[in-house]
Formats: structure tokens, sequence, C-alpha cells
């Protein structure tokens, strides 16, 4: 197939339509004209560009461009089709190439040793995506091997990343109960509630008890004998007292904004967070926003408000109600089921140069309950 | 006959025409450009001559036998 071949000449010239008419009684055909000021320029085929020069000599005309399909064709040069080809491999090999397996699982033995059964599939840093069947006998193939640590395996693509998740098989091991125990009282207080899951209760409710106290006993007592021995176990929350010392800074400082702001661009990889640029201002809080990943690190455009920090003081009210937030925040971090605060009382606020010291009474209520192990001998009925 | 005289025209496209667009004129089968500016033209016909008058004539395409002529046309006439 053959194309005409245009160009785009121009010349300057006052009397444009004269060139026009002049063209015309040469035979020569104009495809396109665009008028630019005193340029002219004319779309015509490239064998009646030299013919244009020789018949019209009272203007100069000028090679602009080529048109068309010549224009395509001058523009595609072998290095244009090889960076094309090669983008084209580069975005299908990145597309298909892993950056980072993530094993996910609580356990450390378990992250390792299902990485390592990867690795040896072949599904490691750099090394190209698989499909769906060869993954379901990759995760079929780990199951088998370590079916009696692994209850299930499941190997997601996420963009250039593969994430594992595990779930653990959990086996139970009912030992056979040779041993016997009490409930007895980590610590002194007064009996709130207790609930025996096995074995006979010795203390009721709003009783006293010392710490070391039996409140479950793994003796089964019937007719004043023991009759049998169980490990006793079970719930005993008792009210409990302590006394916590709270010192705090006089002195503290409050960050407020005043209105200004500055951007700045971050990145985070595995070794922590960036700033590709010195940051503008000198207090500042930053508010981040992703904007692309980019194999393990991850961009951010950072948004940082300039803040002015001023110090205070409290007073004694104030200073004590914040102590007092302060150690209930704490202790309340310990709590486990149940637990709660039952009372709290601040019992003497002294204010000092640098310091605030509060003096707090907590009574809470508390499992106390725990675990001690006895022996029976047998008797020598028994024994025979 | 008038099957010939059609099929013949059809094929080599003696006939002239003139048509008129928004602000475009095509002229097929002129035989010459007697006046070219940018207020009027003036074309040889085969049986009359066409005078196009207007203004901010400009001349888009250019050919043996076709001109497309861009512009607002504002009188035409045919002069026998």
């Amino acid at each position: 197939m053959k194309f005409n071949h245009f160009i785009y000449i121009k010349c300057k010239v006052r009397n444009q339509n004269r060139i026009l008419v002049k063209l015309y009684k040469n035979k020569i055909n104009v495809y396109d004209v665009i008028k630019k000021g005193e340029e002219i320029y004319l779309k015509v085929l490239e064998s009646d560009y030299e013919r244009i020069k020789k018949t019209i000599v009272t203007a100069k005309f000028y090679y602009v461009s080529e048109s068309g399909f010549y224009r395509v064709k001058k523009m595609i040069t072998p290095l244009k089709i090889f960076a094309v080809l090669l983008f084209l491999f580069l975005t299908n090999f990145f597309s298909n190439v892993i950056v980072k397996v993530d094993v996910i699982h609580s356990n450390k033995e378990i992250r390792d040793l299902v990485s390592k059964s990867l690795e040896a599939e072949g599904i490691h840093v750099w090394s190209l995506k698989k499909d769906y069947n060869t993954l379901q006998s990759i995760k079929e193939r780990i199951l088998n091997t370590y079916k009696d640590r692994l209850e299930w395996v499941e190997i997601e693509s996420s963009g250039m990343r593969y994430v594992i998740r595990i779930e653990e098989r959990i086996i139970n091991h009912f030992e056979s109960e040779n041993k016997f125990c009490h409930i007895v009282a980590s610590k002194s207080g007064v009996i709130d509630s207790i609930v025996s899951t096995k074995g006979e209760i010795v203390v009721h409710e709003g009783q006293y008890v010392k710490e070391g106290d039996i409140l479950i006993s793994g003796e089964i007592v019937f007719n004043e004998e023991v009759k049998n021995n169980v490990c006793a176990s079970g719930t005993a929350y008792a009210e409990v007292w302590y006394e916590t010392h709270v010192s705090l800074p006089i002195e503290y400082i409050t960050k407020e904004r005043t209105g200004k702001k500055r951007f700045n661009i971050s990145f985070e990889s595995d070794s922590g967070k960036y700033k590709l640029l010195k940051s503008r201002l000198v207090t500042h809080e930053d508010e981040s926003k992703v904007l692309f990943r980019f194999f393990n690190f991850t961009f951010y455009l950072d948004t940082e408000y300039e803040t002015v920090e001023t110090k205070n003081k409290y007073d004694l009210e104030t200073g004590t109600n914040v102590a007092l937030e302060l150690a209930t925040e704490k202790i309340q971090t310990k709590f486990k089921d149940n637990e709660k605060i039952k009372v709290q009382k601040v019992l003497k606020n002294t204010i000092n140069d640098s310091t605030i010291d509060v003096d707090v009474f907590y009574s809470i209520i508390e499992n106390i309950a725990t675990v001690e192990e006895y022996t029976v001998i047998p008797t020598e009925e028994e024994g025979s | 006959m008038h099957l010939y005289k059609t099929m013949r025209n059809f094929l080599m496209d003696f006939d002239y025409y003139i048509d008129l667009y928004e602000e475009k004129i095509h002229v097929f089968n002129y035989i010459d450009i007697v006046k070219l500016t940018d207020e009027e033209i003036v074309l040889a016909m085969p049986a009359f001559t066409l005078t196009l008058k207007g203004t901010k004539f400009v001349v888009k395409r250019l050919e043996k036998r076709e001109i497309l002529i861009e512009g607002t046309l504002e009188d035409v006439r045919f002069q026998r």
C-alpha cells in the first residue's frame, strides 16, 4: 500500500492569495492552508515541493514537517520502539515479581517453619508469582509435611507481595489427673464472690482471709472424713487495698497550632521513616497521607503544622486530678477479667517546688485465687 | 440513453456543484479562478461566472477541479 507523501511548507508573503492562484495556475494541488499573520503554511505533495520552489521565485519556501503516515513513520525510531518494549517488559516483570513474603502468625517458630518451606518451594523475595494450581499444590505439600503442626495455610497475592496466613494445629493432651491442689489466697482481703468449678468452698462472702488461706479445698469431705482428693479450681474475688504514691512534674507543656503549614515528603521502609526535605518549621505537628507505594517503600505527603509550645503550671487541685487519672490508668492496665476499682481516695497531696506528690488509696475487687499443690500420703489400707 | 448519461456522470464527475455550509463553501468542477481576495472570489464555471462576496475568505484546499473556502458568505451571484 502506497501513501501520498504530504509535507507542510511555509513562506512569508503579503499577498497570500496570489501565491495560491499561482499554484493553481501551475496545476499544483494544495491540500491544506493555514494562515498565521504574514506566514502561510501549505500542505502539498512532497514531489511538488521542488517544482513550487522553481516556479514561484517571488517567495521563499521552507520545509516545515512531514504529514500523515510519513510523519508517524519519522517519529517511530528504533530507540523509541526499544524504549516502549523495555517499558512493557519491565511493567510485566514488576507486576509478576514478589518483593516481600509476609508470613503472619504470632508464633515465631511456626513463621520460620513456613518461611523455610516456602523458600524450598521457590516462593521468596524477587521470585516470580506462581499460578493458582501451583500455589494450591504448594499449600497441600506444606500441610502434608507439617500435618501435626499446621491446620490451614493460605497464600494470598496482594500487589507485589505474598501474604501467608497460617492456622496452627493445637492438639489438646488431656493428661490424667494425678495431682491434688487447693485454691489459696494470694493476698489478704475480704471475699467478695467465690465460685468453684472443682473442689469444696471453705470460706464465705464477706469473710476476711489472709494470704495463704485455703479458699477452695481439694479434699472432698463427707461426714468429717476425707473421701476423695481433687485438684481444686475456681475464682475468688476479694476486696484488697493498695496505697500508691504519684509524683507529677508541676510544669507541663501545651502545643498550639499557629495556622501556618508547610508540605514535605517522607518515605518509610523497614528501617524507619525519613523526611526527604529538611523541615522549614522549628516546632511542628505532622499529618501524613500515603502518596504511593514502590517496592518496600511507602511515600507520604506530610503536612507540617507549626506549633507554639507554652509552659504551664498545675495548681494543687488540677495536679491532683491529673495524678489520680494517671494512677488509675496504670492500675487498670493490670486488671484481668471482672476486676475493678471499688473505692479510690486521695490520702495526701502536697505541692513542692517542682512536683506535686499525691498518695492515693485504692480498694480493688481482684481475683486472689492461686493454685497450691499438696500431696496425699496413702494410708496402709490404701497402700495394700 | 438517460441511464448511460447518469452512469457516465457518476463515474466521470463531469457536473459541477456548489455546496454552501455554515462558514464554508465547496465548489466542484470549476474551470478557473478569476479573482481571489479576502472579500471576493470569482470562479469561472462551465456555463457561468460565480461571484462569492463576504468577509475573511480563506482558501483551505485548492485542487485542479475543487476548491474549499472558509469565511462568512454574504452574497452569491451567477453571471451568464
